[in-house]
């Protein structure tokens, strides 16, 4: 060790010291400490009947601990996201990073399938590249909800908490869920929907347009083109599929492990169809000749082009929610069941 | 096997309770940190120094301790003594402290009645 300089391990000591205080109370704080650690050397110089050399001081020093140890109480404790918030962050990234997860690789998925065809090289490295944008854009959403929930543990108030807490009723309670159980009012409106919409799309698809009235003369012009009609038989399984695990559920009564995890596959094909509708819909449909000119190259043609992808992309993350709560639920009930639900183990 | 490490943090734990009163029950004359420190632990309170310090300075936040620095054989010290708010707040912990007390007693007699009938 260098013994040469002046200074002395209470000094160096004491630099570490007020290093980690803040310069508010830096000078006060180090003089206390300073007077405490002389006043211990003081004491057992008296006590050993020798004159306080380095040895001693180190003796001393240690006792008191690293200069961490000593500084931590002074300084009152921080959180860059505190216990009251906490819950609250991780609910938010729950909710968050999933749908942005959703949204990115379907927003850059629909970007490489938009871009002219490629060879089967540069697809993988565009659909890695997706990948790892991905990636950046969750970290990147991630940093931010970090910096708000800081920024607000920073700002808000703490009486904001605590009248919050005094004005908490425990009525206010929310009742126990019960994934397990079914809605059969939900179920049966899915299946008369999903019903006519299989009958409407597979057997009058083509009257499926606009209706004008003209001098008391009927017009119509169809909407849906050719491309679209290829979707058809797709859609037809899908809601076929839907109707089916519907009628399972009624009967049943309850979701079960085989149900959720049918209800996953069935989320992903949605997804899957959802997405290549998303990525061709500039040629699913076409106004032509229905509103002449306006709905050609007009406003309304745009406003219906955008209302359709708000549509469609709202449909993707609807189907990657339940995905993410039916895998939940089946996490969740596998660590249930190894739990014995009475005393007696039954 | 009684885990150490737990025993000794319930302890610590119920010293840390007793801390403030054993503090301000010794500050009715002016005391700084090392004399304190040592005072107590003549009597059998050992605590530790990043403990005993910085809870001297929360106590002269809260207004139950006042302090002065003063220079003695060239070097500063701070001395701290009890206000006259701690004054007032002393005889209320102190009554708290003995029905606590006498508290304690109670249901520990109860727990030796227990632990006496079942080695009988």
């Amino acid at each position: 060790m260098d013994t040469k300089n002046n200074d002395t391990l209470v000094d160096r000591y004491l630099a570490a010291v007020s290093e980690l205080l803040p310069g508010r109370q830096r000078a006060e704080t180090v003089t206390e400490i300073r007077s405490l650690i002389h006043d211990a050397l003081d004491d057992r110089s008296k006590a050993e009947g020798r004159q306080v050399d380095g040895e001693m001081e180190a003796e001393v020093l240690k006792q008191f601990g690293p200069p961490e140890k000593i500084v931590a109480p002074y300084l009152p404790e921080k959180y860059l996201i505190g216990p009251r918030l906490f819950p609250i962050f991780i609910m938010v990234l729950r909710i968050a990073l999933p749908i942005i997860a959703v949204l990115a690789l379907v927003g850059y998925w629909v970007g490489i399938h938009q871009a002219s065809p490629y060879t089967g090289t540069e697809l993988t490295a565009n659909i890695l590249k997706s990948l790892g944008n991905t990636v950046t854009s969750l970290f990147q959403a991630f940093g931010n909800i970090v910096i708000i929930f800081a920024i607000l543990q920073w700002t808000l108030p703490e009486f904001k908490s605590t009248a919050r807490e005094k004005a908490w009723d425990p009525h206010s309670l929310k009742a126990i869920s019960q994934p397990d159980k079914i809605k059969p009012g939900e179920l049966i409106t899915e299946i008369f929907f999903t019903l006519v919409g299989l009958i409407v799309f597979t057997f009058y698809a083509d009257k499926i347009g606009i209706y004008n009235n003209f001098n008391g003369q009927w017009s119509f012009t169809p909407v849906l083109t050719s491309a679209f009609y290829a979707y058809i038989p797709w859609l037809d399984l899908l809601w076929i599929l839907t109707i089916i695990m519907d009628m399972i559920l009624l009967r049943r009564g309850a979701w079960k492990t085989s149900t959720r995890i049918y209800a996953i596959a069935l989320n992903l094909f949605s997804i899957g169809i959802t997405a290549s509708i998303l990525t061709n819909l500039q040629y699913l449909y076409t106004l032509k000749g229905a509103l002449g000119e306006l709905g050609v190259a007009g406003i309304l043609s745009s406003v219906l082009n955008q209302v359709l992808i708000v549509a469609l992309v709202i449909t993707i993350i609807t189907s990657a929610v339940k995905i993410i709560r039916m895998s939940w639920q089946l996490i969740k009930g596998r660590d249930i069941n190894l739990m014995p639900l009475n005393r007696d183990g039954s | 096997m009684e885990n150490v490490q737990v025993i000794d943090n319930l302890i610590l734990e119920m010293r840390r309770g007793v801390i403030v009163l054993a503090v301000l029950s010794q500050c009715s004359e002016e005391q700084y940190g090392y004399s304190l420190m040592k005072s107590l632990s003549e009597k059998g309170l050992e605590i530790d120094q990043g403990t005993l310090y910085p809870l001297m300075r929360r106590l002269e936040t809260q207004g139950l301790l006042s302090s002065n620095w003063r220079l003695e054989d060239a070097r500063p010290r701070r001395y701290y003594v009890i206000s006259p708010e701690g004054r007032q707040t002393l005889p209320r912990l102190v009554n708290e402290w003995e029905s606590m007390v006498s508290m304690m007693r109670r249901l520990l007699e109860n727990l030796e009645e227990k632990n006496n009938g079942h080695e009988k």
